[in-house]
């Protein structure tokens, strides 16, 4: 009945425990279904008053006290039928349909337990069930048929309404000790201490070694919630001796063609590729994923020991065509490098086998993109309703604030500015449509890019920031805005620029391929970005709005160019944060208003400061996207274009 | 017209204010041809000290900007200051393609000549009384740019190839506006700074008790509790982004009041007047969710009217 984890409902069940509790800043411990998987009004409420009227931080902490008893959840049971009563009786006066809900949910007890599978009911507890059907049985007025033990279980299970939380501890303490003979708070504990210790050991090495291969820190900063930080190992780093043919097949493989011809990229390349950047490489990519293609199963087995060229075909025919890492590539990545040391060091390694190791890395990542694809949908669609909502909050600030900057188109009408050179058509030719008035149709001057990090340092927030990118899009879409969406992450030497949606387009969808996986040379995408900018339109440079969602941590495994014999620095840390602000101060030389949507953690607060200035907003709910994203650009359309 | 002076004494709103408002009518009567605008308000504001600043502001001949979230009684206020001062109400509704003729007046012909075709702006600067601007952050900034001379010291609208219109001492300008709604921008500082700013705070549950109460006296004092509470449980609910504000309507739990007294159950009557105000199919089972937690849909006018 009770259980710790979310399922599809859970925002509805989470919902009546908030309303319940009269507050909403908590995660419930406990949301409430009945076995047939409907959301269980009653209990929840149950729960949410039981936040309103005790300490629950106190409870939990003494549930958590024997959760790892194999009759946790057993537990749980009796004594939140014993909390039930409780709340009930507190609650009653200040809501008084509790009561006919009280009943109600007697009812629904033995609807659905008539209503259950046979082996359903084999999976009850029966202590429990005695206890549950007695309870239920009473509230409709039928005889309670217990005897003994059983009663006076029951009995003791009706706690008190006048009980506080120190009250209610010791009368779950008192009900342990009476019918389990033990104390939660000591002997479970302690079990509970070793069990997790072990677990740690077991899956310690595991964990440790796959840290080593895919986790980087980028300046020292440490570890953060939800951020995924990458380390340069000494002697991994990428760049100790590339094989640029593979790795170029390898991004080929990875991310499809290059938009660009050769000659155009050598051209591209020798104008940004520079300094610092000397040793890079771009390239530039349309995302070729389609939504119900990229859902479709993936036989990957069928690709097993063909070469990348034949991979690839494979998995794009079989609708999986890709654009960034997963965890799984990334590992994949380290594979190839640590295949190109070995390589180095003499090891004999065949084109053949080399293929088949690139074929392989490049098969994950297709399948881990779709997979993310289909993650980032699920995400959309469960929380659909706070999505639609931002949209439309969204779209509405958006569309006042670009109004201003859009020209309605005059036209003729009966009453408003008089034409003086067309007057005399009043009384020549009775044509009354002589004044001028703001028509219905304008003229439009803006237009914006959406640039999204998709580094592995946004492992942990992929649906949230694709979630994020699609209200942005389909706001924009809404009220008729252009808007193109990239995507950028460096690997293997390769700044990989991805066009998720063109200007032209109409399909907000499209950004739902987003995968994170990679390392992000910042400074090298944003000049690569506002040099597309230019390419495109240079004469409108000015209305144009860069958006770019980053965590302020770029950081890469080639190091920074030095131009002499000595290896350059690494680029991460204070370095790459200068590198990055010379690049958008290149982007708002050039006229582009180039600002952040900051969604990262609170240690990079600073790179962001440096980076942007102050145009940038910080992200943490996409409930704040619509008041965030609309400040930022009223403050990026009040200031003057820059010369 | 002194009921609501009488409402305002109950209230407990000060003395000196009231006293100050009964001056203001003797030294403004209103002629026979504009009596019909003068509001004859169906529900008062609740609220001593928002009333309080209200009528200080107005009788300092200041203009009014009253600011706040949805369902805070922005308009009805406007109508009882209207009611209390007993001056006829000028209603601009503002909208994204308002521009300065709509408010001030546009150039027509009448079938002779090109004339003047006064707006509501000018009408109430000439003939006096509340211009009231709602919604006045729907349109843009620059198109309310010919306003700034009416609200601030100059007292005057000059219409190009017109007359200078002085704008009566009676006549005061009450705007509103409602920070993040939908359309809805900033005021520039040139507009804002002509407007003495005051915030509606959201209705407190005493006060929505003794509104509901006011306007449905004979309703079950324990009943009117649950409803008062339901409405705060949705408030709770649209503050943090659970719902849209589109169910949160004063006005809506009103009606619903009404509808139960006509014969339809609690159930039936939130349903229409609450629930369905969003049309989405999951917010409405959100909505319902509270509404059942609180109202047994059944109810019927017997239990909830005495």
């Amino acid at each position: 009945m009770i259980r710790r984890e979310y399922t599809g409902n859970a925002r509805r069940a989470r919902n009546y425990i908030w309303n319940a509790a009269g507050r909403y800043d908590f995660e419930p411990p406990y949301i409430a279904f009945y076995p047939t998987g409907e959301v269980d009004m009653y209990f929840n409420m149950v729960i949410g008053l039981a936040v309103k009227w005790f300490d629950m931080d106190r409870l939990t902490a003494f549930f958590d006290s024997y959760k790892s008893s194999r009759s946790a959840d057993e537990y749980d049971e009796f004594l939140w039928l014993g909390i039930e009563n409780c709340v009930f009786a507190k609650e009653l006066p200040e809501r008084p349909i509790l009561a006919q809900l009280r009943i109600n949910r007697a009812n629904d007890f033995f609807r659905i337990q008539n209503s259950l599978s046979r082996q359903q009911v084999e999976m009850q507890s029966m202590a429990v069930y005695d206890q549950q059907a007695a309870r239920w049985s009473e509230i409709l007025g039928r005889h309670v048929l217990l005897a003994g033990k059983k009663r006076k279980m029951y009995e003791f299970l009706k706690f008190e309404g006048n009980l506080n939380t120190e009250g209610l501890i010791s009368r779950m303490n008192e009900f342990f000790e009476e019918f389990f003979h033990f104390t939660p708070g000591i002997s479970e504990e302690k079990r509970s201490f070793r069990l997790a210790d072990s677990l740690r050991r077991g899956f310690g090495k595991r964990r440790g070694s796959s840290e080593k291969l895919m986790v980087r820190t980028a300046d020292g900063g440490g570890i953060t919630d939800k951020d995924v930080l990458l380390t340069h190992t000494a002697g991994m780093r990428y760049g100790f001796a590339p094989d640029k043919k593979k790795d170029e097949d390898y991004i080929r493989a990875c991310f499809g063609d290059c938009v660009y011809s050769d000659e155009e990229m050598r051209i591209l390349e020798e104008a940004l590729c520079t300094d610092g950047d000397a040793a890079c490489r771009l390239w530039v990519v349309k995302a070729q994923r389609n939504g119900a293609e990229a859902g479709a199963p993936i036989n990957s087995s069928s690709n097993v020991g063909e070469t990348e060229a034949g991979a690839l075909t494979k998995a794009r025919s079989s609708g999986v065509a890709g654009n960034a890492k997963s965890v799984t590539m990334s590992s994949g990545t380290t594979t190839a490098k640590i295949s190109d040391i070995r390589t180095q060091s003499g090891t004999d390694n065949s084109t053949a086998s080399r293929n088949t190791t690139i074929s392989k890395d490049a098969r994950d990542f297709l399948t881990k993109s779709a997979e993310q694809r289909r993650r980032n949908e699920k995400y959309r669609n469960e929380n659909a309703l706070m999505i639609n909502e931002s949209i439309k909050r969204l779209s509405a600030a958006l569309g006042a604030l670009f109004e201003s900057y859009s020209r309605h188109l005059p036209e003729k009408a009966r009453a408003g500015r008089l034409v003086a050179r067309n007057a005399y058509r009043l009384s020549v030719v009775h044509d009354p449509y002589v004044f001028l008035r703001d028509g219905d149709e304008t003229e439009n001057n803006i237009r914006v890019t959406l640039l999204l990090d998709a580094s592995m340092s946004r492992l942990y927030s992929q649906e949230k920031i694709a979630a994020e990118a699609y209200v942005i899009a389909s706001s924009l879409e809404w009220i008729h805005i252009p808007l193109e969406i990239l995507s950028y992450r460096t690997i293997r030497g390769f700044t990989v620029i991805e066009k998720l949606k063109e200007s032209v387009e109409k399909n907000p969808e499209s950004v739902l391929g987003y995968t994170a996986g990679g390392w992000n040379r910042d400074s090298l995408a944003f000049r690569t970005v506002g040099r597309m900018v230019r390419e495109e339109d240079p004469n409108r440079t000015q209305s144009h709005i860069l958006l770019i969602l980053t965590d302020a941590s770029p950081n890469d495994s080639m190091p920074i160019a030095s131009g002499g014999l000595r290896g350059g620095k690494e680029y991460e840390g204070e370095l790459s944060v200068r590198e990055a602000r010379k690049a958008v101060s290149a982007l708002r030389e050039d006229g582009i208003r180039a600002s952040a949507i900051f969604l990262g953690s609170s240690a990079h607060l600073d790179n962001v400061h440096q980076i942007f200035g102050k145009e940038y907003v910080r992200i943490q709910t996409i409930a704040q996207l619509a008041d965030g994203v609309s400040e930022l650009i009223a403050m990026m359309l009040r200031e003057a274009p820059p010369d | 017209m002194s009921d609501i002076l009488d409402f305002l004494r109950e209230e407990g709103v000060s003395g000196d204010l009231i006293r100050g408002v009964e001056e203001f009518r003797g030294r403004y009567p209103v002629s026979e041809e504009y009596r019909d605008r003068i509001p004859e308000p169906q529900y008062y504001y609740y609220g001593k000290e928002t009333w309080e600043m209200a009528l200080a502001v107005l009788l300092a001949g200041r203009n009014l900007l009253l600011a706040g979230p949805k369902a805070t009684g922005k308009n009805l206020l406007c109508e009882n200051l209207a009611a209390a001062f007993g001056q006829p109400v000028w209603n601009v509704s503002f909208h994204i393609n308002m521009d300065a003729s709509y408010l001030i007046g546009t150039d027509t012909f009448d079938g002779t000549r090109v004339t003047f075709r006064p707006g509501p702006i000018y009408l109430c600067a000439d003939r006096g009384g509340f211009g009231v601007l709602d919604e006045i952050n729907m349109a843009k900034n620059e198109s309310l740019a010919v306003l700034h001379s009416a609200l601030d010291f100059r007292r005057a609208i000059d219409v190009p190839g017109y007359d200078l219109i002085r704008v009566r001492p009676q006549t005061r300008f009450i705007g509103t506006m409602n920070y993040g709604y939908a359309g809805t921008r900033e005021l520039n500082e040139a507009l804002s700074s002509r407007f003495a700013i005051l915030s509606v705070p959201e209705i407190s549950e005493d006060d929505l008790d003794r509104l509901i109460k006011r306007s449905f006296p004979d309703i079950n004092p324990k009943i009117c509790t649950q409803f008062v509470k339901l409405f705060v449980e949705l408030m709770r609910k649209t503050e943090k982004a659970e719902i849209s504000d589109r169910a949160l309507d004063l006005r809506g739990l009103l009606d619903a009041l009404s509808l139960i007294r006509e014969g339809l159950t609690a159930g039936q009557a939130l349903r229409m007047c609450i629930v369905d105000k969003t049309f989405d199919a999951y917010e409405q089972s959100l909505i319902m969710d509270v509404v059942k937690a609180r109202i047994p849909a059944e109810l019927n006018r017997k239990v909830v009217f005495e």
